[in-house]
Formats: C-alpha cells, structure tokens, sequence
C-alpha cells in the first residue's frame, strides 16, 4: 500500500519533468494523470481508506489518507481532466501542461500530508506553479497579478514558517498532532499563513483581481484545486482540535457574508465569482463535511469560469444588453444554482450534510447566507439568451459535460439529505433571490475597486489578522 | 542568548514593515529577503537550544557532549532554496515590469494594472 501511494505521488511529477524531453506527449500525458488520479481518489472515498505512514526514519515525512483527502483528490484530478479537454484544441505549449502536472502532484501532496514540513514545502510549489500559470501570457498585467499572489504567498508562508519553528522548539516534532503543545503564538501565526493562502476573510482580497487577470482555464484551476489546496489544513487542523476548529469557524462565518455581500454590488461577472469564492471557502471550512463541499464547489466553480471564458462580454450591464449564447447561459445556470443548492445536485447534499455538523445558531445564519448566495446566481437567469449561429469549441463542451456530470454524480455522497424538509427548505432561497433580482437588486452594482485590494493593504491585513489571532488564541 | 532570539524577531518584524513600507518594488523585494534572513536565523537559533557543537561524531570525543540539533537546521536547508526560487522569480518579474514602468512605484503600478 506505502508503496503504490509512493508511486501515485511520484507520478505527476516524473511526467511533468519527462513532458520538457518529450512535448508530444503533453496532452496525452496529463490527461492519463489526471484519470489515474480519479480512479485513486474515487477508491479512497468510496472504499473509506484510512492509513498513515511515515517516510525514512524519526522527522520524516507523515502522510495521511482519508476519504476527506478522497474527495479532494477527486475535484483536483476532475478539474484538472476539464483544463486538459479545454485546452486541447487550443495551441498551449508543452511548458503549460508541466505545470499542469506539477500543479496537480503538489495539491495531492498538500491533501495527503500530515506534518507541517512537507505542507510547507508543497504549498510553496503550488505558489510558484501558479505564478507562472498567470503569468503565462507573458504581458505586463498577467505578470503583476501574478507576482502580487507570489509576494503575498511568500510573506504568509514566511509566518508560516515562524510558527512551525516554534512547534518544533516547543515539541520536537513537526507532526499536526504536537500542535496544541506550542505557545499560541505559533498556533496563530500558522493560522493567519493559511487563511491568507486559502483566502478566507479580508485576507482573501487577493483573490478577485486574479480571478479577473488569470486566463479562464488558469481561474477554473484556481477555483477549482489551487483554494480547495489552501483551505484544506485548516480542515484538517480543525478535525484535529476543537480549540482551533472554533477559531476557524468564526473566520469561516465571516467570510460566508463578507463574499456575497461584496458579490452583489460587482459589476464584473468573474468579480462576482469569485466574490463567491470567498463566501463558499468559508462553507467548505466550517463543518468536517468539508470533502463533499469541497468537491461540489471545485467542479461548479469551474464550470462557471470556463464558461465566462466564451462569453464576449464580461460587464453584467453589457451582458444584459447583449445577451449571452443560450448553451453557455444554461450551463452557468446549472452551475450556479449547483451552489446554491437547489435538488438534484451535488450543492444540495452538500449544503444539508454541511449544516447537520453544526449548532442551530450558526444553521441558522447559514441559512440567512444561502439567501445572498441565491441572489447573486439568480442574476444569470435575467440575463437574454440567444441562439447560437456558430457551433460551441468541442474543448469548452466536453470539459463543462465532465464538470457538470460531476456535479450531477457527487449528489450521491449524501442521499440521506433528501427529506420532505430539506427539499422544501432548499428551494425558498432560490425563489426569494429570483424574486429580489426582479424587483431590481442589480441596481446596487459599481465599478468601485476598494483600496484594500492594493498589495499594501493586502501585506497589512495579515498583520491585523495576527494580532487579532494572538488574541483569540490566548 | 535572549538578546540573540530577541534581535532575531526584530529583523523579522523590521522586514516585513519595510515589505509594506517601502514604496520602490526592488526595495519591496529586498525586504522580503530580510524578512526570510530572520526567519533562517530562528531556525538556527532554535537549533542552538541543545547545544553549540557541530553535530558531527568524531572517534574519541566524549560522548556527554552538548551538540546543536541538526532537523532545524537541515530543515531550513530547504526553506533557503524554496526562499532563493522565489527571489529570483520575483526579480524576473520585476525586471519585465520595469520596461513599461520605469519607476517601479507599487502603488502606481497597481492603479494601472489593478
């Protein structure tokens, strides 16, 4: 077993390496690693798999397993099948497939790992990876954007690397299971890293203007593996501590409102995504459901920001105007209302499974929540449709029928969820958003850029965001 | 020693108020090389709680003797090249801004770009 987990770590990597001497086989390649990825993900969840294991001696590497990694393993390798099939008519060059792959080895890592040193290490390749992955293009915007994620993820991860200094001082070990043994310090240093690389809260203000820079197929890979990375020690460390699954709960609540607020009044529809990005990570973190949330939101998200990749206009005003192609239309309609839950996909069990790990209070803010979510989706089904005259790209379609199909089979993670209650609970929201958007919520939209998104105030928030940890956590 | 850890979160702390400080991108960059600097420092500092000899056995050197933990230090190892990645990819980036903004001031530079 050591050895075969061995080898499915190593694989990304050795092709990813092997694509520079042999660029024929770059798609072919990646999309094998992505279907092997699935067909592992899919046996770890479904067959409920739970082992750890150590590498080498004493301080080695601690890997650990579980359906929760199943099912995040599971959006990486999907999202990472719809990047491919996207891109596959399309003249990438082989270099963007290496960091396919490499993006793809380091996430799995990340689900896997159990102590702070290889997450440390992993999560830093990621940041590097999706640097060049914005930065792709090669102009001057691309090129800021991406440097700015770069900037803000290295001092993060510098404060990251402080803290687990300090649970090695105070332990002598790196393992996640000594870390209530350090001073609070480092616990909250390590927390602040990780709520600003997952973008959770104010911290996640990073996220928007990437969203809007990143090529469509680069958003769709960080909606969809780059966040679900960031966010999932804190999943992880929450399942591991009560103490600190509290702390991440309050953060996770805040950024639950803090995103559809702010995605109401975008007037960009990939600021308005991932608005609620910001608002569905807080979702994934908030109860030890997060797998299925995880999965759920990864593959819709995704859906969303490829098919904004067809789209001709970005501006919602001007898609009112215009109007949109009527399969794109239906395909982000399916997709939105996947988030926000209505039956008959995944976003439905999800959001039940979600909410019957928690206390009644925070169910019924969540609840309050799913209304803001509702609205802001039920913006797409105002916009005009039209027919097309042109066929759709074969990459765009196959791509979103997996990522869709997906959402589709995920529902049945949580069958149970399907209850008189439950059914007639889930599709209130969707109708009062409709509602509200038809008495003119839209109005409220502006191109207004807060200067909290500048990197200054990005760098500055985590100080706040420290001070504000140390104090909870004292 | 207390002034040795002392001065090291002081280099931490200078470098990334600096980070957000200092307007010029390069200087923005700089920083956060002090930055890292200190937290190399720590690493080694922490390293130094069991013992100042090199963690090296040589034959017939007393066995009580107090060595230096070598995990911080092989540990940071990595951080340092992982640190070294980054610096240079940010000074690429650099580098290619400065074409079309010669001034490399962040601030202006995030008001045309953002």
């Amino acid at each position: 077993m050591t050895d075969l987990a061995i080898a499915w770590i190593l694989v990304p990597f050795v092709a990813g390496l092997t694509l520079y001497l042999l660029p024929v086989l770059a798609r072919g390649l990646t999309l094998a690693i992505a279907v092997l990825s699935l067909c592992v993900g899919l046996a770890i969840t479904i067959q409920d798999i739970n082992f750890s294991f150590v590498l080498m001696d004493s301080f080695g590497i601690a890997l650990h397993i579980d359906s929760l990694s199943g099912y995040f393993i599971v959006t990486n390798a999907l999202v990472l099948l719809a990047a491919v099939l996207y891109t596959w008519r399309c003249d990438y060059k082989a270099f963007f497939y290496v960091l396919l792959c490499l993006l793809h080895g380091s996430a799995n890592t990340v689900f896997i790992s159990a102590d702070f040193l290889s997450l440390y290490v992993n999560l830093e390749v990621l940041g590097i990876v999706v640097f060049l992955l914005i930065a792709y293009p090669r102009g001057d915007r691309p090129l800021w954007i991406g440097l700015r994620y770069l900037m803000v993820g290295n001092v993060a991860m510098l404060f990251y690397l402080m803290g687990v200094g300090l649970v090695y001082q105070a332990s002598h070990s790196f393992s996640f299971d000594v870390l209530l043994h350090a001073p609070p310090e480092a616990v909250a240093l390590i927390l602040m890293a990780l709520l600003a690389k997952g973008a959770i809260f104010v911290s996640g203000l990073w996220l928007p203007q990437t969203n809007v820079v990143a090529a469509p197929v680069v958003a769709a890979l960080l909606a969809g593996i780059v966040e679900n990375a960031g966010v999932f020690p804190l999943v992880r460390l929450s399942l591991l501590y009560g103490e600190i699954s509290k702390i991440v709960q309050l953060f996770a609540l805040g950024s639950i409102f803090f995103g559809p607020l702010l995605a109401l009044v975008a007037d960009d529809v990939r600021r308005l995504l991932s608005f609620s990005t910001l608002g569905q990570l807080g979702w994934v973190i908030i109860s030890p459901a997060a797998g299925l949330y995880a999965l759920m939101h990864g593959l819709a998200k995704a859906a969303l920001f490829l098919s904004v990749g067809e789209l001709r206009h970005y501006r919602l005003s001007e898609l009112r105007q215009h109007g949109m192609a009527r399969p794109i239309a239906i395909a982000m309609i399916i997709a939105g209302y996947g988030i926000v839950g209505v039956p008959l996909l995944a976003g439905f069990s999800a959001k039940a499974l979600t909410i019957s790990y928690l206390a009644p209070w925070q169910q019924g803010l969540l609840y309050g929540a799913g209304f803001l979510t509702a609205t802001i989706y039920s913006k797409l089904v105002f916009i005009p449709q039209q027919p097309t005259s042109t066929p759709l790209p074969l990459g765009y379609s196959a791509a979103t029928l997996v990522l869709l199909g997906g959402l589709v089979f995920a529902d049945a993670g949580y069958l149970q969820a399907y209850t008189p209650a439950n059914l007639l609970r889930s599709l209130v929201p969707p109708a009062v958003g409709l509602l509200l958007v038809g008495l003119g919520v839209s109005r409220w939209e502006s191109s207004w850029r807060g200067a909290w998104e500048r990197l200054e105030h990005l760098l500055g928030v985590m100080l706040l965001l420290l001070i504000g940890l140390v104090w909870l956590a004292l | 020693m207390i002034y040795l850890e002392a001065s090291v979160f002081i280099t931490i702390l200078v470098g990334f108020l600096a980070t957000i400080i200092k307007k010029n991108l390069l200087m923005k960059i700089v920083t956060m090389d002090v930055m890292s600097t200190g937290v190399v420092a720590l690493f080694v500092v922490i390293a130094t709680h069991s013992g100042l000899v090199t963690p090296i056995l040589r034959p017939g050197a007393a066995p009580a003797i107090a060595y230096a933990d070598p995990v911080p230090q092989g540990v940071i190892l990595t951080a340092i090249v992982i640190g070294l990645s980054i610096q240079t990819l940010m000074l690429v980036a650099a580098m290619k801004l400065a074409r079309d903004n010669p001034t490399l001031e962040t601030s202006e530079i995030d008001q045309k770009y953002l």
